[in-house]
């Protein structure tokens, strides 16, 4: 009885851990939908509020970017705290220090890194056709995302319930 | 004058590093600080220009001084258009920003043209930062010369730069809403210098600020909506404006308004011509460095 229940924990377990891989890559997926929705949303501020950078950011932040929203928060806090650093600089320190949690691919976390060294630099046209363009390119990153998962999630579950059997096989 | 206020206003616009040099400097004298590239950093005071050290202090000669590296404007650049250049294009195209307190950043660099119009200003070598202060009460001797019948006159400022045109035009515009509805269309935000919707400057409990508005487009669209008796506007000069001006008259709203000039003669035909339209100028001047009213001259008026 003891040895049935440890084989369906195991299998079981094995289960979950391909389902929380599952859902670690739609969560990303959601993320640069959430940083590509942002884009284009800093796009249409600056084209018809032209405000400056920090106080877009902070009213991103309060839109519903999910996870993205924490980044855009701290971007306009790092702003407006009195240092003036250059933004660059900030948004690359906080993507790095969101990469892991937005578990962002390496791909993605260069387009998004080289928004952050180029806006603000430019021209109002300049600017918009500029996070447009990543916008474009964050679409393609989710469509490659969204293939790769529909791949993955088949795989992931049958590997982790084959994992599961195969382990309860070598501990009988 | 709140100088504590200016300081420390000015201080929090600037990159840290420069922070540190103008944090020692005394600003109650200060009127520009000079940053222009490869060349000493460089105050402007009431008693005259000096050259500035790293540690702020006042440097007596070239070697001692601190130099100004194309690092330093870039960064400077950065934080007075707070990262966001597309947002101060128009006023980068226009040669200069106004920053937090109406203060006004004077742009040199390498002007990028485009079907003749100046499209940027790149390669900065230097910006003048000015700086804006207020002088409650400044207009008080004047305003009773501007009133006549019980009515505020039409009126155009004529001065140089740096005699304080701004500064009596907001005070006017401060005395004269205590009685009368101002609109006051603030092309640069130097008048009032809004920041996110809050006005900066005293101008008066009766005052409407049109921010950034192009002066001729902001006077009929306050004609339009906002009714007021007295229209308050900076440095006039463009054909746009001639017209503007006259919409305002005939509407039966009275203006002030200032030119660049040193007197109503010496001035090009087009400018004689808008003078015209008023009914009086008060010309500024400076006398051993300190601004003031040189002459109000009675014109013919419409």
């Amino acid at each position: 009885m003891i040895a049935v229940l440890g084989a369906f924990f195991v299998i079981f377990a094995c289960c979950a851990f391909a389902v929380k891989k599952i859902t670690e890559q739609s969560k990303a997926i959601e993320n640069i939908r959430g940083f590509k929705q942002a884009f284009l949303h800093i796009a249409k501020k600056m084209e018809f509020e032209a405000e400056p950078i920090a106080s877009i950011m902070d009213k991103i932040s309060k839109e519903n970017y999910g996870e993205t929203a924490e980044f855009f928060s701290e971007v306009s806090e790092r702003l407006t705290d009195g240092t003036n650093g250059e933004l660059a600089q900030i948004w690359n320190e906080v993507v790095n220090k969101y990469t892991k949690k937005l578990n962002l691919s390496p791909k993605t976390i260069r387009i998004i890194n080289n928004v952050g060294t180029n806006i603000g630099k430019m021209a109002q046209n300049a600017e918009i056709e500029f996070l447009e363009s990543a916008s474009k390119e964050l679409d393609c990153e989710i469509e490659a995302a969204e293939s790769e998962l529909s791949k993955n999630s088949k795989l992931l579950k049958s590997s982790g319930i084959l994992v599961g059997i195969f382990i309860v096989i070598i501990f009988i | 004058m709140d100088i504590p206020r200016i300081k420390s206003e000015i201080l929090m616009q600037l990159p840290i590093h420069f922070r540190t040099i103008l944090s020692n400097v005394d600003f109650s004298s200060l009127q520009e600080v000079r940053f222009r590239c490869a060349k000493p950093l460089m105050i402007h005071t009431d008693s005259g220009d000096m050259m500035i050290t790293e540690k702020g202090e006042r440097a007596f000669s070239q070697k001692d001084s601190y130099v100004v590296s194309a690092k330093d404007l870039s960064m400077l650049m950065t934080a007075f258009c707070e990262n966001s250049v597309y947002a101060y294009q128009r006023e980068i195209c226009d040669g200069f920003l106004t920053i937090k307190g109406g203060h006004r950043v004077g742009i040199s660099g390498r002007c990028v043209l485009s079907e003749g119009e100046i499209i940027n200003v790149t390669d900065i070598s230097g910006l003048n930062l000015r700086i804006a202060k207020e002088f409650k009460g400044c207009a008080e001797n004047l305003l009773p010369k501007l009133i006549y019948n019980n009515e505020i006159v039409n009126t155009i400022l004529i001065s140089p730069p740096q005699c304080g045109k701004t500064t009596i035009l907001r005070d006017l515009s401060r005395l004269i809403s205590q009685t009368k509805k101002v609109t006051i269309i603030d092309e640069r935000s130097e008048l009032a210098a809004v920041k996110s919707g809050v006005v900066q400057f005293d101008v008066g409990i009766r005052t409407d600020v049109l921010d950034r508005f192009p002066k001729s487009m902001g006077m009929l669209l306050a004609i339009r909506s906002l009714s007021p008796e007295v229209i308050i506007t900076d440095e006039i000069g463009g054909k746009e404006d001639y017209f503007a001006v006259k919409s305002v008259l005939n509407a039966g709203c009275r203006t002030i308004t200032s030119m660049h000039g040193y007197d109503t003669e010496n001035l090009s035909s087009e400018r004689k011509e808008m003078l015209n339209m008023f009914d009086c100028a008060v010309v500024l001047a400076k006398k051993n460095g300190i601004p003031e009213i040189k002459d109000i001259i009675k014109l013919a008026g419409e």
